[in-house]
Parts: C-alpha cells; structure tokens; sequence
C-alpha cells in the first residue's frame, strides 16, 4: 500500500509531518514523496497532491484513489488525462467547516453591526452610534451551498438572520430561500444585502463576482469571499466600492496568492485582506480524513466525498 | 388603562404607535405636558425618570421600564417600594447583545486585530490558532443575556462556563457561583465576557486582583456596564502585558469624554454603547404584554428585585 505524496508547497505541506500523521492512522503505509522518493510507478495506489503537473497523474497505472487539498481541485478537473474512473476525494472535515463558519459569522457580524464604521470611529475618538436593520431583516445571500455553504447558512439562520442560497441546483435546508440556475441569479442578487462566496471554482463561475453582478446587488451591499480568488474580478469590485454601490469587502482568497504587494486591494479603506486563512485543514483532521478513506477503498466501499466531473467540484 | 410615558431623551411617537396599536383603548400621556391629573394615572412607563418623580402619582399599579438597566431608576431616594417594577426584556435586545459577544469572541479567537496590523503593513502570514473548543470562555452574569449568549457561544463550539451569584443550569455550560467560585472561574478563562449589571456588589468587581486571577494573555469584553471595572486597573493589565486585548462597549461616563486614555489605548477596542439598544418596535409588544397584565390585575413579568438591584 503505497501513497504519493505531491508537497509541492512544501512550506505548506511538511511531508515528515504528513508522514508521521498518516501512519498514526496507517502503521503499513508506504509513505512516497514525488518526485525523488517515486520508486515503481505501479505501486502507487494513492496520491495526495497540491496542484499537480497536467498529465502526471496518468502515469500511475495502479491508483485507487486521489486525495487533494483545496486548491489542487481545478486543476486536476482541467487535466484530460486524469484516469477515468479514479475518484478524487476531496478534503473535508469538520474542523475545517467549523473555521469557515467562524470567518463567515465574524464578517456577517461585523458589517450587520457596523463594526467596519465603529473602528473608523475610534481613531478619531469620535462617539455615535448606528441603528441598521434589525438581524430577521437583514438578508445574507450565500453563493454556492455546498458542504460550506449549508453549515453557514444553518449557523446564520440560527443567529436569526434572513438566508437565501443561490446554486446550481435548487437545495432544501429548513429556513433557507433556495434560488438555482441561471434564472434565479439576478433575483437572488437583487433581495442580498451581504454577499458571502462559497463558490467551487469551475469555467462557469469564474469571474463571477463582476462589474453586471455587483450592480445587481442593492446600494450599500457588502461582499465576503472566502471561496476562491479566481470568482471575483478585481477592478470591477475596486469601482463598486469607490462608487459606494459596494459599502465594503472582506477578501480572503485572490487571483495571485499571496497577494502582490502592489494590489490595491491592500491600502484600500474598505477592503479587508486576510491571507487565505479563513478555513484551513489542520493536518492531524485531513490525516484522519484520508486513512478513514484509505481503509474504506480496502474493504471495498467508495470513498466519501468525490468531486463530481460533470459538475466540476 | 391611564400610562404617563416618561423619556427626556427619546421620541414618543413610535412608542405611542406601539403601544395604542398593541392595547386597544389605552390612554397614552407623555410627561409632563399630557399628564393631566397624577392620580389618574395608573402605569409609568418610563427611561431615565427624574428623581422624585414617581413618588408623585398616588394611584400607580406598576413602573414598568424601557431599558433593561434600571441602576439609575434605583437610586432615587424616594421610589416607591411597594409598587412592582418591571425591567424590560425584548428577545431582539437579548439577541442584539449575543451577536455583539460572538463577535468580539470571533474577533480575538480569529486573530482579527493582528490581521488588521499585517494589512497595513502588507504582510502576507497566516497565524495559527486553536479550535474554537480549547478556547474557555467565561461569561460574568448569566441572567437572561448570559445566558442565551452562552448558549450561542457553546453551539460553536467554545468551552463555555458563567458565573452568577446563584448557580445556573445551561447545558454544556459550566456553572461557577458566589464569592467563592469566582476565583476558579477566573482562572480557567482565556476570554472574559462580563454582562454584569450596575449593582453595589458588582462596583468595580472587574479590578487588580480579579484581573491578575486570568491566565496570561487573557481577552476581555464588557458588554454589561462601565461601574463594574475599575478603569486603571485594566489599563494597567494591559499595559504590562498580563492581558492581550479588551473591548469596551460601556464606560463609567458615557460618552466617553474625549480625553479619556481608552480612546488611544493601543490594546482597547472601543464602541459606543451599541452592544444592544431598545427599538420601540420589538420593545413596544413586550410593554404591551405587560401592560395588559396589570391591567388584568397582574404584575409585569421581570420584576426587579429592590433588594438584590436588577
């Protein structure tokens, strides 16, 4: 039982640490790390890769199975010769839906509270308070509703906020206004007033967040994307914000991470950058995640949860 | 019914809206022009009434307040003692001043302010932080806000305790009570909220040696009132280094006069007393139901213990 490891980001993805965790769970694994420590390409069952090379994954003859972090899904649904067949499972565990749950109530929070102005407030010891709507009238709108998508909106509605959800598909979850397809895009923009992106990246979502759908959105709308960098295009969002239409954005995610140091996403007064922080897989879960899998695929049962190539994501 | 609405400062009209739509045929009064005769008067609504006032209409059947807090209505020397008085409790206040707690606990819990110095810095670098369940929350003051802010804290997963002068029964919330279980709970705290309400017993409680109990690099939010800390103790806190961070919502003398040191106090996080506000709308039904009780010949649901002080 051989896995691949790919750190390609190997200040991210410390293989020693990656070895030492899976083999807490796994004591017989036969940890590889690519490209040096490849061996036999036959032995290969399992890969775990960050963004791999187009076409490397074909050479494997013997995979079973291909484990991914977040980022390295797109480019894998882009490579035509990714063995047929081979499930791709992505990375989930509930540490890593708690995180992004958390970055989403703070930034939900912040602008339904008007923290963003307090703050502006407090250096000039300046003393005023602001009265918005009340939480059941505030109305979050949540693009995408996957994994991520749903445990915000339930943390959301239980805080009493009003919660639509736009996907692909129509989604049924107690509380929630589900909108879908392309024909409920623009309604859905146009009853949010704070947009969260949980969006998966794929060719039809790219650049989604644009100058057409920002203008959908009421006047004073906030944006926060924690999805993917690649949905949003940066000047149109710059425009909104500086026109007011957009009252201010949280970023976490860009085209080019990190972010140059020249973006002007970072000395803008009403953009806030964090550095692609909002959820991460904490090694020691996403091991876990990976041995359960792993075990599962030897006892013969499909492994849980894999990217769907029609869809993408 | 007879009400004499008592408010310097706020508007009369959206509460005279509320009120008469929610009691049919209730006789609103706005104090002082629309009084008429004291004696007919049977409830004072009231915020902020005048001391000495109330002792001034003979036939009141209840005082029934706007506000939540009532410290300032208590220290009239010549409130009457026999007539109930009923605090306000609005569900929407309740779950104003939670979101407010959950934020500023998200708002250390995530690093906020450092990623706030890093972008004006342009600095790109994650900082690593614990599950929300190795964080130990400690609410002081589980009434009706403690509570349901306890509640919301531990459904995301933080490691929840309160302390109250009674013990209290919250599921997966730890209860700590009376003097002697302060110290402990003090202890096993890294992110003090305090909820407490003015009373003598909880002037300046939040000083030198209750803030040297906390584990080192503590956070604190205060969210109750501004008598409860005595103000240069935790600044001293912080300025040693001994706490991390502190946000103020609520201060001895509001507003805060601008020459005050928590203004620029680098590690202070200030607001304008905004965790939780009254809205006619949401405030007006629960006066209604109350006032609907009295005259019913019951007594408001949130009677204030003279005694006790909330």
């Amino acid at each position: 039982m051989a896995l691949l490891f790919g750190g390609y980001l190997a200040d991210i993805h410390d293989p020693d640490v990656w070895r030492a965790l899976l083999r807490r769970h796994l004591p017989d694994l036969d940890f590889r790390v690519w490209p040096d420590g490849v061996g036999d390409h036959r032995d290969i069952e399992f890969t775990l890769v960050h963004d791999p090379a187009m076409g490397e994954l074909k050479r494997y003859p013997n995979l079973k199975a291909i484990f991914t972090f977040g980022a390295g899904i797109e480019r894998i649904m882009k490579d035509p010769e990714v063995p047929a067949g081979v499930p791709v499972v992505r990375l989930v565990s509930v540490d890593m839906v708690n995180r992004m749950t958390e970055y989403v109530l703070y930034w939900v929070l912040h602008y339904h509270r008007d923290f963003h102005r307090y703050f502006a407030q407090e250096r000039q010891a300046h003393w005023e308070k602001y009265r918005g709507p009340t939480t059941a009238e505030r109305r979050v709108g949540i693009l995408g509703v996957g994994e991520l998508g749903a445990d915000a909106a339930q943390k959301l509605i239980a805080l009493g906020f009003d919660v639509a959800g736009w996907s692909r598909r129509p989604k049924s979850i107690e509380g929630m206004e589900s909108f879908a397809g392309d024909d409920g895009f623009l309604p859905f923009l146009a009853r949010t007033e704070i947009l969260l992106c949980l969006l998966a990246t794929t060719p039809a979502t790219e650049g989604i967040i644009n100058a057409r759908t920002l203008a959908a959105l009421p006047k004073g709308a906030f944006l926060i994307n924690p999805g993917r960098g690649a949905h949003v295009v940066d000047d149109d969002l710059i425009a909104a914000v500086d026109s007011g239409h957009v009252a201010a954005a949280a970023l976490d995610v860009f085209y080019q991470e990190p972010l140059p140091a020249t973006h002007a996403f970072w000395r803008h007064p009403r953009i806030t950058v964090t550095p692609h922080a909002a959820a991460w897989h904490a090694p020691e879960h996403a091991a876990e995640h990976i041995a359960h899998n792993i075990r599962r695929i030897l006892d013969g049962k499909p492994p849980h949860p894999v990217v769907d190539h029609a869809a993408g994501y | 019914m007879i009400i004499a609405f008592i408010n310097q400062k706020g508007d009369p009209a959206p509460w005279r809206d509320v009120l008469t739509e929610e009691v049919p045929g209730l006789d609103f009064r706005v104090w002082p022009d629309e009084v008429g005769d004291p004696a007919e008067i049977d409830i004072a609504v009231v915020a902020l009434p005048p001391p000495g006032l109330l002792k001034t209409f003979p036939n009141l059947k209840a005082i029934l307040s706007m506000w939540a807090g009532v410290e300032s209505m208590l220290r009239d020397p010549d409130l009457p003692r026999d007539i109930p008085i009923g605090r306000l409790v609005d569900r929407a206040m309740t779950r104003d001043m939670t979101h407010h707690v959950v934020h500023w606990v998200l708002h250390y819990h995530r690093d906020a302010h450092h990623y706030a110095e890093q972008q004006r810095a342009g600095k790109w670098q994650s900082i690593p932080y614990p599950e929300a369940t190795d964080r130990r929350v400690g609410i002081l003051g589980m009434g009706a806000l403690g509570g349901d802010a306890a509640r919301a804290l531990a459904n995301l997963g933080f490691t929840v305790a309160g302390w109250s002068a009674n013990p209290k029964s919250i599921d997966g919330v730890e209860s700590f009570h009376g003097t002697n279980g302060l110290t402990p709970f003090l202890e096993r705290t890294n992110i003090l909220v305090s909820l407490l309400p003015s009373t003598p017993t909880t002037e300046g409680l939040i000083n030198r040696t209750t803030l040297a109990h906390l584990p080192a690099g503590a956070y604190f939010i205060n969210a109750g009132r501004g008598g409860a800390v005595v103000d240069d103790d935790l600044i001293a806190a912080l300025d040693s280094g001994a706490m991390a961070r502190a946000s103020l919502d609520v201060f001895r003398t509001e507003p805060l006069p601008a020459d005050d040191p928590f203004w620029r106090h680098p590690k202070v996080d200030l607001t304008p007393h905004v965790a939780s506000h009254t809205t006619p709308r949401t405030a007006g039904r629960e006066v209604a139901e109350d006032i609907r009780r009295v005259a019913a010949g019951g007594s408001p649901r949130n009677l204030v213990d003279l005694d006790r002080g909330y």
